[in-house]
């Protein structure tokens, strides 16, 4: 019976790390591979006893690890897993004891039955819970890390305590008070890291209004300064009236179309340059949103990157969560940036339009002919740049996610890329 | 018929494009007409009122010193005629690209700052917005309409691979050749979009006409655009 059982615990193991971590079906060789650790555990079981635990968390760390080749997010699904399973252990058995005499062959079948029904039962909440962190909240990859570590090191407390008690010899009033000691460990465990999660939060926050802050400084900076090209040209102007006037006084026509052609068609040139095209960002009455566009695009000028900014109409709110509405819009014009550092050539065009219904964001800019089609392009991990750098489109779609009144559009049409965000208003 | 219209508040200006207008089409012998020729926006959507089976080709100045910009003209002639073709006729410093094209999906725009440009300009206007006029005078294609903000999306049947249902609750992605589009609606009342649409998954619609290959073995099929949609044991059946 205690061969069975441990075989079991380790296929409950598995399973339970299987399904919070969102694992693809095994392969019919890690299947088998499974069954035969579960007997091998089995009889480990019956030379080392409790310590056989060691060896089956590897054991299925190291098949979901070949199948799935991520080891945060395997070391998370198992941990999480056998917290459940770990948890629900002595609750299981101090429900069943008062029915069956503790140590007896049924006590050991009813556990092994209730055990296997509620982990699974457990692993598939929290996998729903996973699902739903993940769609209403962005968690950054250190938070995602410290779940993953906290799981982790939980897990490694409780089989100590379980070592402990397996040492000292197993009674009832053992398993209660390590129950005990668990839910104590859950708490302080959650509570530590819901103060750390806040501080950082608090801590990003401070950043992001530094980051406002020094942008605002060169908005600022960039305004003053087309403030006083505006007085040189108005004082041109004066100047070409004037002379304007002289010509037609004399009636010297013939000089009147050189001084046009020469002078004046060189003015409404000057007019054309960079300085003017991102005058319209003064109509974004939304800080976080100017103070980010207007950042990336005086940086796309001073790439040398032809950036314009469009908007006609006074943009007074817009609808989103603005940490999440900021970081998918730098995602959006760094790829353009970087789509253009790389093909040396061509122009980048932000608009944001207004209707009745919504805020239209619109993202334009020059690609490279033989760009990857679209469904290539929101590949997860996808990134024009080889895997795992930049952040693709996948991740793009993901935060736009977490935002239920907004929808995205994608088009590739030859040598341009076009991005287009809906945000309703609600 | 196609009807030219003009709305343009300086006479000068507005002479020019009416010669241009009126020449290429008498020389070309084309099918239109000049019908109006307007220094206000308010005379332009009167005539629509009194016409009401226009399909025009307009030429709108922007900054019509009026109330109403030729921008918001463009929108509300829209409304009227929704497949009138809009060219606007700007200078630099006033062009507004993303809006001409996005908002009121204008056909082009002229810019003025260029004079000896702008009677080539015109007739190329002419000549695009003849062909498509004519094109489109042809049997009519199906079409999926679709509300993005305020804006209504008009897609071909051919050019949609499928739908698919999004992770995000309420939200479908309907993929296309080279472009996806999400907007608010539900899988479900998709197969009711035609008869060439099939619901071959809980979370896909796919276009049976943009089918490549069906591979049965993964349950994948491959599309005209390489892209790959899932298809479950049940609906494997229908294809044949």
């Amino acid at each position: 019976m205690m061969f069975v059982g441990a075989g079991l615990q380790f296929l409950i193991m598995l399973a339970s790390g299987h399904i919070v971590s969102e694992s693809r079906t095994l392969s019919a060789k890690n299947k088998a591979v499974a069954i035969l650790f579960a007997l091998f555990s089995g009889f480990l079981f019956q030379w080392i006893g409790v310590y056989v635990s060691v060896f089956m968390l590897l054991g299925s760390f190291a098949i979901l690890y070949t199948s799935e080749r991520d080891a945060l997010r395997v070391l998370g699904g198992i941990s999480y897993g056998a917290l459940g399973m770990l948890l629900l252990d002595p609750v299981i058995t101090l429900l069943a004891t008062p029915f069956f005499p503790f140590g007896s062959q049924t006590l050991m079948f009813v556990y092994l039955v209730f055990l296997a029904l509620c982990s699974l039962m457990f692993s598939l909440g929290m996998r729903r819970l996973k699902q739903h962190i993940r769609r209403k909240r962005n968690l950054d990859d250190r938070l995602k890390r410290m779940i993953v570590y906290l799981g982790a090191m939980l897990v490694v407390v409780y089989y100590l305590c379980i070592y402990l008690s397996a040492y000292i010899g197993e009674t009832i009033e053992l398993i209660q008070l390590n129950l005990f000691f668990f839910a104590v460990y859950l708490l302080i465990a959650f509570a530590a890291f819901f103060v750390y999660s806040q501080s950082l939060r608090k801590s990003y926050e401070v950043k992001q209004k530094e980051a406002e802050y020094s942008t605002m400084q060169r908005y600022t900076d960039e305004l003053e300064r087309q403030y006083t090209e505006i007085r040189k040209f108005r004082h041109d102007h004066q100047n070409i009236l004037s002379s304007l006037d002289a010509f037609i006084q004399e009636e010297d026509f013939d000089g009147l179309k050189r001084y046009y052609r020469e002078k004046l068609k060189r003015t409404s040139e000057h007019l054309e340059s960079n300085n003017f095209k991102l005058e319209n960002l003064s109509r974004i009455k939304v800080k976080e949103v100017k103070s980010l566009v207007a950042a990336k695009l005086i940086r796309a000028q001073e790439l040398g990157i032809d950036a314009t900014f469009e908007a006609k109409e006074e943009i007074g709110v817009i609808a989103a969560d603005s940490v999440v509405l900021v970081r998918a819009l730098g995602i959006l014009l760094d790829n353009a940036i970087e789509e253009l550092q790389q093909i040396r050539r061509g122009s980048m065009t932000v608009g944001m339009i207004q209707d009745r219904k919504a805020v239209h964001i619109i993202v334009q800019n020059d690609c490279r002919d033989d760009l990857p089609r679209v469904h290539k392009l929101k590949e997860a991990g996808f990134s024009t740049k080889g895997s795992n750098r930049g952040l693709g489109l996948a991740n793009l779609t993901e935060l736009i996610g977490q935002l239920p009144n907004a929808v995205s559009e994608t088009v590739v049409e030859p040598g341009v890329f076009k991005q287009i965000l809906v945000i309703n208003h609600i | 018929m196609l009807s030219v219209l003009i709305c343009e508040d300086d006479p000068k200006q507005r002479e020019r494009l009416e010669k241009i207008v009126a020449d290429y089409i008498m020389i070309e012998a084309l099918d239109m007409e000049l019908t109006l020729s307007a220094d206000n926006p308010i005379e332009v959507l009167t005539y629509l009122e009194e016409h009401p089976k226009t399909t025009g080709l307009y030429f709108l100045d922007v900054d019509l010193k009026h109330e109403m910009s030729g921008i918001a003209l463009a929108s509300e002639i829209r409304e009227r005629d929704d497949s009138g073709k809009i060219v606007f006729v700007t200078t630099h410093g006033e062009l507004s690209y993303l809006t001409f094209i996005y908002k009121v999906e204008a056909m082009d725009y002229i810019v003025k700052d260029q004079p000896e440009e702008i009677e080539r300009r015109v007739r190329e206007c002419i000549q695009v917005a003849q062909k498509r006029h004519l094109n489109e005078g042809g049997p009519q294609q199906k079409r999926f309409k679709v509300k993005v903000g305020e804006k209504t999306r008009s897609i071909d049947h051919r050019d949609i691979m499928f739908f698919e249902s999004s992770p995000v609750p309420h939200k479908i992605v309907l993929h296309m050749d080279n472009s996806q589009l999400e907007f608010y609606g539900s899988i479900k009342e998709l197969e009711e979009v035609g008869e060439s649409f099939y619901r071959c998954h809980k979370s896909f619609v796919v276009n049976r006409d943009n089918i490549k290959s069906i591979d049965r073995a993964k349950r994948e099929i491959e599309m005209v655009n390489e892209e790959v949609c899932l298809v479950s044991i049940r609906a494997l059946k229908a294809f044949r």
